[in-house]
C-alpha cells in the first residue's frame, strides 16, 4: 500500500480502506456506519463460505434446490466429497459408512474451528472414532455450534513424481448481489515432501497426507530452498505434456466452475454490502481421473511468503487486488482483466466475463502467463 | 594450423588430466573429478594464453576464431524473424497456437524428420513436445523409414568435408550399416556393463578407468540429488531422476562412443565424463516424459548431439557443419557483445568485469542452471529445430543487451552475476527475436 502512495492510520473509523482480520468485522460491522468510499476486506458472514460445516450445508442445500427444480445444474454439484457434520449427522454418517461396506474407503475427520492441519486424522474403521467420540469433548460450549466434519477421503490423488499436492486458487469477490468475481491466473500447487502411500500403515503419517505448508514445514525433509511449491504455470506445462490440450483445459475449466458454483451456493445467505470485498483462497484437490474436488475456502488466506517467488506472487496478488478495489478511482469497472485477475463472472452484465459455461472449447486463464 | 595443433594438444591434455583424476579418485578424497563450468573456463583461458596472441585485446579467450555477424545470424535463424509467430511469445489464446498445434498433429502422421525440425523452429506446444522430440531425436522408434543417415567421415587435419551430413571430429573408422541399426536401438551396452563391473577383456587401464568411473558416479549421484532437490521446478522429480545420469554411465557408454558428435581421440578415454550440472540438463525432460527409460534415451541423445560439444576445448574444424564447439561459442558471444553492447562492455572492462566469465556457465550448461523449465524447453526446441548451439551465445548477448540499464550501474562481477541471474520472468524467445531482428 505504501508503494501505491497510501499512509497507514490507527484511527477507529477515519480511514479509507481497512484491512481487518475477521474478528474486527464480527465485532464492528453491525454497528458501524460506513461512508460511501470506505472499503473493508471481509463480508459480515463469510463464514457461510469459509467454515467447513456451513459450506457443506450451503452446497447441499443448493443441490437439493436444483434437484427440486428439475435443473440439470444439480448434476454438476458432485465436486465435493461426501461430508457430514458431527455430532448432528452422526447417524446418517454411520449409515453411509456401512453402505460403503468394509471396503478401503477412508474417511477424514476435521475440526471445524481449526486451521493449518491441526486436529485432523484419517480412519477406516468406525471403531477408531467410536473410541475417539467417547474420549473427546466434541461439543463446543455453544450447543448450536457443530464441532467436526467427517468427509470421504480422496484416496486416489493425482500424483506428480509420486507425490501428492493440492492447489491454492485465489478468487476476488467484489459483490455478492449481483455476483461479481475475479480469478487470479497465478496460484500454486503445494506438494507433500513424502511419496504418497495409501497403505493403512501410513494413514497416520501427516507428512504423506496433509499438504498444508504448516504441516510440511515441520518434516525432516522439508525443503526450505523451494518451499515445496509449483506455480500453476509449471503444473499446466506438466499436465499438457502428459495429457494433452483438451484434458488439461478441462481440469482448469472445472476448477473455475467449482469457484463459481460455490459462490452461487452462498449468494442468498451472504449479507451483501457494497463496502465489502473479499479475497478467498480456494483449496482444490485433483484426483487421478483429473477431476478437481473442493476441499475448503479460506477467508484469510496466508499472505506469508516462504521464498522469493512466493513473495513475488503474493505481492502481485495484493497489488492487483487493490487495483480492482480501486480506491484511487482509476478504473471504469468494465475491464475484463486487471493485472493477473480475469473477470470470471459478472452477473450484473448478463454473466459477462470469461466464464461462459455453455461455450465449447472454453480455455481457462488459470496458469497462463501473467502480463 | 599451428593454433589448431595447440587446441588439439590442449584437448588431449584435458582428457588425460580427467582420466588421471578418475583413476586416482578411488580414495575418499572429495576431489573435483566432477569438473564444473569454472574449471572448464579456466582450461580454455590457459589454452588461450599459451597461444600467445599479441592482438588479443579485451577478450578472455582470444583465439582468432571466425564468428558471425548479427546480419549473418539473421539468415541462419530466419524462422525467428519478427514476422513469424512463436510458441512462447504469443498468448495461449492466440489463434496461432491452435493452428500450430493442429499443424504439429498433422506432421506427426507424416514421416519427415526435416519437416518436424523446421516446425520446431517456431516452438513446440507443450502437449506435442513428447511426440515431436521423439520424432526428431529417436526417429527409428517413431517410424523406421524416417531414420536419418548418419555419416562419419574421417579427416586428419581439419580440412573441409563436403556435404550437409553431420560430421564427427573423430578418428573412428566408418561404421557399417549394421552398426547403425543396433546403435539406434535403446538396448544397453552389455559390453560396457561388464566393463564397469570389472570383468573386462580390454587392457587393464580401461577397467581401471571404468571402476574409477563408478566411484566418480557415486559422488556425482550425491551432488546431483542436491541440485535437483533445491530446484524450484525439479524437486518433485527427485526419485524419478535419481538414476537417470548414473544409468547413462552404466549402460550407454558404448552407444555414446559410437554416436557422440564429439568424442575423445584416445580410444581409452570415456565418451562422457561426469560434470557438475549434467543432472540439470537431464531434469527438464521429466516435464516431457514419464518413464525413466525414455528420459534416459532423450538425455543420451541430447548429449551425443549437443552437450558433448559444450564439454570440449577443441575448436570447430573449418567447414564442419552442424558443429559449434565451445571455444567457437565463446568467441561468438564476445563478438556479439562487442558488436551490440559496446557501451556496457566498456563499462564492465573498466571495473575488470569480463562478460564471458558471467555468461560461460550459461553456455556450458545450455542455460539449464539458469532458466525456469518452460523457457528452457522453448529454447531447446529451437536448438534442436535449427540443430545449432549458436543460439546460446546469442541469447547470452541478448540478456546483456536487455539488462543494459542496470549493468551500466554495476561495479563488480558478483553484482553482475546477481543482476543477470534473475531470469524468472524472462521471455527468452522474445529476447532472441528482438536482439536479432529489431531495428537498432
Amino acid at each position: 500500500m505504501v508503494k501505491r502512495g497510501w499512509k497507514e492510520t490507527d484511527s477507529d473509523m477515519d480511514w479509507d480502506i481497512h484491512w481487518s482480520d475477521r474478528d474486527w468485522i464480527i465485532d464492528h460491522f453491525d454497528n458501524a456506519h460506513f461512508e460511501t468510499w470506505q472499503r473493508v476486506n471481509h463480508y459480515r458472514n463469510d463464514r457461510e463460505l469459509c467454515r467447513k460445516d456451513l459450506l457443506i450445508k450451503n452446497l447441499k442445500r443448493q443441490k437439493r434446490q436444483l434437484e427440486r427444480d428439475g435443473s440439470a445444474e444439480a448434476d454438476a454439484y458432485e465436486f465435493f466429497p461426501d461430508t457430514f457434520v458431527l455430532p448432528r449427522e452422526y447417524a446418517i454418517f454411520v449409515e453411509t459408512f456401512k453402505k460403503a461396506g468394509a471396503t478401503t474407503a477412508t474417511w477424514i475427520m476435521k475440526p471445524i474451528g481449526k486451521s493449518q492441519g491441526r486436529g485432523i486424522f484419517l480412519f477406516r474403521n468406525l471403531n477408531d472414532i467410536r473410541k475417539w467420540k467417547s474420549e473427546t469433548r466434541w461439543k463446543a460450549d455453544n450447543a448450536d455450534v457443530e464441532s467436526y466434519i467427517v468427509q470421504r477421503y480422496i484416496c486416489n490423488p493425482y500424483l506428480v513424481g509420486g507425490k501428492k499436492f493440492d492447489l491454492r486458487i485465489y478468487a476476488l469477490v467484489t459483490s455478492f448481489t449481483p455476483l461479481k468475481v475475479y480469478l487470479h491466473r497465478s496460484g500454486f500447487a503445494r506438494f507433500s515432501n513424502s511419496r504418497y502411500s495409501s497403505l493403512a500403515s501410513d494413514m497416520a503419517n501427516q507428512y504423506v497426507h496433509l499438504t498444508n505448508v504448516a504441516v510440511q514445514k515441520s518434516a525432516d525433509n522439508y525443503n526450505k530452498a523451494t518451499g515445496g511449491k509449483w506455480g500453476l504455470r509449471d503444473l499446466k506445462l506438466y499436465l499438457m505434456s502428459r495429457h494433452g490440450v483438451e484434458r488439461t483445459n478441462q481440469v482448469f475449466a472445472d476448477i473455475e466452475d467449482i469457484v463459481l458454483r460455490s459462490l452461487q451456493s452462498v449468494q442468498k445467505v451472504m449479507i451483501h454490502d457494497k463496502h465489502c470485498f473479499e479475497l478467498y483462497g480456494y483449496d482444490i484437490m485433483i484426483d487421478d481421473q483429473l477431476k478437481p474436488w473442493l476441499i475448503e475456502v479460506n477467508a484469510s488466506p496466508s499472505l506469508a511468503a516462504n521464498t522469493d517467488e512466493d513473495f513475488s506472487l503474493k505481492f502481485r496478488l495484493l497489488n492487483d487486488m487493490f487495483d480492482i478495489v480501486d480506491m484511487e478511482g482509476r478504473r471504469t469497472g468494465e475491464e475484463m482483466r486487471i493485472g493477473g485477475f480475469d473477470l470470471m463472472f459478472d452477473a450484473a452484465n448478463e454473466g459477462r466475463g470469461r466464464k461462459r459455461r455453455v461455450e465449447a472449447g472454453y480455455v481457462s486463464t488459470l496458469g497462463s502467463e501473467t502480463p | 594450423m599451428q593454433s589448431l595443433a595447440r587446441f588439439e594438444e590442449a584437448q588431449q591434455l584435458w582428457d588425460e588430466n580427467l582420466r588421471q583424476q578418475l583413476l586416482s579418485s578411488r580414495g575418499d578424497r572429495d576431489t573435483r573429478v566432477l569438473y564444473n563450468s569454472r574449471d572448464l573456463l579456466y582450461s580454455l583461458e590457459s589454452l588461450c594464453k599459451s597461444l600467445d596472441r599479441s592482438d588479443s585485446g579485451w577478450s578472455l579467450c582470444p583465439m582468432g576464431l571466425r564468428t558471425c555477424s548479427v546480419r549473418e545470424l539473421r539468415e541462419t535463424f530466419a524462422e525467428l524473424g519478427l514476422d513469424r509467430r512463436q510458441i512462447g511469445v504469443e498468448d495461449t489464446s492466440d489463434p496461432f497456437v491452435e493452428a500450430h498445434t493442429t499443424l504439429g498433429n498433422k506432421l506427426m502422421k507424416l514421416s519427415s524428420v526435416q519437416l518436424v525440425e523446421q516446425y520446431m523452429r517456431q516452438g513446440c506446444p507443450a502437449s506435442l513436445r513428447p511426440a515431436i522430440y521423439r520424432a526428431v531425436l529417436f526417429p527409428s522408434r517413431a517410424k523406421a523409414s524416417t531414420r536419418r543417415r548418419v555419416t562419419r567421415p574421417t579427416f586428419n587435419d581439419g580440412s573441409s568435408v563436403p556435404g550437409r551430413a553431420r560430421e564427427r571430429v573423430s578418428r573412428r573408422p566408418e561404421t557399417t550399416a549394421s552398426d547403425e541399426e543396433s546403435s539406434l536401438d535403446d538396448s544397453s551396452d552389455e559390453e560396457e556393463t561388464a566393463e564397469c563391473s570389472g570383468a573386462s577383456t580390454r587392457p587393464a587401464r580401461d577397467s581401471d578407468a571404468a571402476a574409477a568411473c563408478a566411484q566418480a558416479l557415486a559422488r556425482l549421484h550425491a551432488l546431483d540429488v542436491e541440485l535437483i532437490r533445491n530446484n524450484d521446478n525439479y524437486f518433485v522429480f527427485e526419485d524419478l531422476l535419481r538414476d537417470v545420469v548414473p544409468s547413462i554411465f552404466r549402460e550407454h557408454l558404448t552407444w555414446l562412443r559410437a554416436h557422440a558428435r564429439v568424442a575423445p581421440r584416445d580410444t581409452r578415454a570415456l565418451p562422457i565424463v561426469p560434470y557438475r550440472g549434467l543432472a540439470l540438463q537431464a531434469a527438464p525432460l521429466a516435464f516431457v516424459y514419464k518413464d525413466q527409460s525414455e528420459i534416459v534415451l532423450c538425455v543420451r541423445e541430447m548429449y551425443a548431439r549437443y552437450w558433448c560439444q559444450l564439454n570440449t576445448i577443441r575448436n570447430t574444424p573449418a567447414g564442419a557443419i552442424g558443429l559449434s564447439l565451445l571455444p567457437n561459442l565463446c568467441a561468438q558471444f564476445e563478438s556479439l557483445i562487442q558488436e551490440r553492447c559496446s557501451d556496457v562492455l566498456q563499462h564492465m572492462l573498466a571495473f575488470d568485469i569480463h562478460p564471458l566469465e558471467v555468461a560461460f556457465p550459461w553456455l556450458h550448461l545450455a542455460f539449464a542452471n539458469a532458466l525456469p523449465v518452460e523457457q528452457l524447453l522453448l529454447l531447446w526446441d529451437r536448438i534442436i529445430g535449427f540443430d545449432s548451439l549458436i543460439l546460446l551465445p546469442v541469447l547470452a548477448a541478448a540478456i546483456f543487451d536487455y539488462r543494459r540499464p542496470v549493468l551500466l550501474a554495476a561495479r563488480s562481477t558478483k553484482h553482475v552475476r546477481a543482476l543477470l541471474g534473475e531470469m524468472a520472468n524472462l521471455n527468452v524467445i522474445a529476447l532472441l527475436q528482438a536482439f536479432l531482428f529489431a531495428p537498432t
